[in-house]
């Protein structure tokens, strides 16, 4: 008899799927085919979906089913649907990088995020829609996308947040248990914040780009989008490792082992009251300072914090622009960057060309400076906590680079922690945080390097005494 | 065309020859180089020890 699955299903976090399998309640093909038909179904709905697998997902799906008919089990991941992001190479079929130029574009090799993924029995079920390039060149608009707008599952009308669109949206909706992005500034933590999801930046150089598409080959970083912080602990167990193919290799492996970290009491947690203050919607601003305040009353030892006044974001901007030029100047040389659906993205690209030596150096070496504070500042704290986004998601036919409103504090706070942490390459893990407007918020932390397990174990105590990541937006229309 | 040579051509009562304005660069382009123009601007005004060295093999640490 074929076996049917409730609309909660959909929304499990990853042990309780893979607990199921292993109690043979269902078989991997069926639990895949059924994943595969509500991708192909809503991904479209959400604008999603780039591309399903579902051919070669159902042929690994039986392989699988013949190891659970054994007791071998790989991974906690094994036989349990995925998706990734069409920045990552996947042998055989298209990877678009969300760009009309690209249109086609068919590798040989898996990226070694997927080949890893695949090694553990995890199975891709779907390359998810992103911003065209990943944004770099600077775009006005959400639909900048081969793809369109990534839209909302909470609300479409508003946008997912980018540039890994799908794989916020997709989580969010249910239509993959997991996801597999990449952030180069912001990638990760917006879209799951916009989509109230839990998403994991990694430490630079934890996990191999090896097959990705490059952006800023000192800045990129590809992690996991998921329900809970413990799915994207087990992921990223998994994806991390050295790999002689990344120049920007770690070579470090990583264990998900949330339960050796130190007591919450020995802990020193850093935050602004200005993060607060910055936060222009009341709505908004009150659920920031009661998802803080939970974080207060964890048992940590609470510490107000400041970062130091260097310019975060035009050393982020100047490194992204200037790597970001010399990769994609093939396209500035023969024209086809106009073919990008946001003409603002294609100027910002070319425009980045004409940057000089001396700006790109002088932003490496102040850049060293943003490193050595901040392992200063989180010499005073453990980790740090700051909205991911000062509000909820934007309106899709709202223009990304409009002014930002005027600051309410005249603080600095950690307002430019993203810029910062991406800087200096530090994790972050952005919570499910509250919602206003009917649409979720998220809050970010961010800790020292490869200290993943410590932000994982407070994200882990943070959903057991929250439930808004258990939360599940409206049926599509 | 100089000015004096369109003015006589008016005055003349003739049609003016087409005018090819040379290519501008569009609002978006002359927008994003003046966003490299500041950024580079304030890269210039930020002063570092003369020992720093660039973080060019980037790790995290």
């Amino acid at each position: 008899m074929r076996t049917t699955f409730p609309e909660e299903f959909f929304f499990l976090p990853l042990g309780q799927i893979q607990a199921k399998l292993r109690a043979k309640e269902f078989k991997v093909k069926e639990l895949t085919e059924a994943w595969t038909q509500r991708l192909e179904q809503r991904g479209p709905q959400y604008n999603a979906l780039a591309h399903s697998l579902r051919k070669p997902a159902l042929k690994a799906a039986k392989s699988h089913d013949k190891d659970f008919a054994r007791d071998r089990f790989r991974s906690p991941l094994h036989g349990i649907p995925y998706g990734a992001k069409d920045l990552l190479s996947y042998a055989g079929h298209p990877t678009e990088w969300g760009a009309p130029q690209y249109k086609g574009q068919v590798f040989k090799e898996h990226a070694r995020v997927i080949a890893k993924l695949e090694g553990a029995g995890a199975n891709c079920i779907g390359k998810l829609a992103m911003v065209e390039l990943a944004g770099g060149g600077g775009y006005r608009f959400p639909n900048a996308s081969s793809t369109g707008p990534g839209l909302n599952p909470w609300d479409p009308t508003r946008w997912a947040g980018g540039s890994s669109s799908g794989s916020g949206a997709a989580v969010a909706a249910g239509l993959v248990p997991f996801a597999i992005g990449s952030e180069t500034w912001g990638s990760i933590l917006t879209p799951a914040a916009y989509c109230g999801v839990t998403g994991l930046r990694p430490t630079y150089g934890l996990v191999s780009r090896s097959g990705a598409m490059a952006l800023s080959w000192t800045m990129d970083k590809i992690g996991p989008l998921g329900r809970t912080a413990e799915d994207c602990g087990l992921v990223l167990q998994v994806i991390a490792g050295g790999d002689s193919d990344d120049p920007g290799s770690a070579g470090k492996s990583f264990y998900y082992t949330p339960e050796y970290v130190r007591p919450f009491s020995a802990l020193r947690l850093g935050w602004s009251p200005a993060d607060l203050e910055a936060v222009a919607d009341p709505a908004a601003r009150q659920a920031f300072a009661d998802a803080t305040k939970l974080f207060l009353q964890m048992g940590f030892q609470v510490k107000e914090v400041e970062l130091p006044d260097l310019p975060y974001r035009t050393v982020a901007s100047t490194i992204i622009g200037c790597e970001m030029a010399s990769i994609f100047e093939p396209l500035v040389a023969d024209g086809a960057i106009q073919q990008l659906v946001d003409k603002n993205q294609a100027a910002g690209i070319i425009a980045a060309t004409s940057y000089k030596a001396t700006d790109y150096l002088k932003a490496l070496r102040i850049r060293r400076q943003i490193q050595d504070a901040m392992a200063k500042l989180l010499s005073t704290v453990d980790v740090l906590i700051s909205p991911s986004r000062p509000g909820v998601a934007s309106r899709i036919d709202e223009p990304l680079d409009r002014a930002t409103p005027p600051n309410g504090s005249a603080k600095r706070g950690l307002k430019d922690l993203g810029a910062a942490g991406n800087l200096a390459g530090l994790p972050a893990l952005s919570l499910p945080g509250g919602f206003a407007q009917n649409l979720p918020l998220g809050i970010s932390l961010v800790g020292r390097s490869f200290e993943e397990n410590l932000l994982l174990a407070i994200g882990k105590q943070f959903q057991a005494q929250t439930n808004w990541h258990q939360r599940r937006p409206p049926l599509p229309a | 065309m100089r000015r004096r040579d369109l003015a006589s051509l008016l005055l003349a009562g003739l049609p003016a020859p087409a005018q090819t304005p040379p290519p501008a660069p569009s609002d978006d382009l002359a927008a994003a180089r003046q966003r490299v123009q500041t950024a580079s601007a304030e890269l210039a005004r930020f002063a570092v020890p003369i020992a720093l060295e660039p973080a060019t093999s980037f790790k995290a640490y």
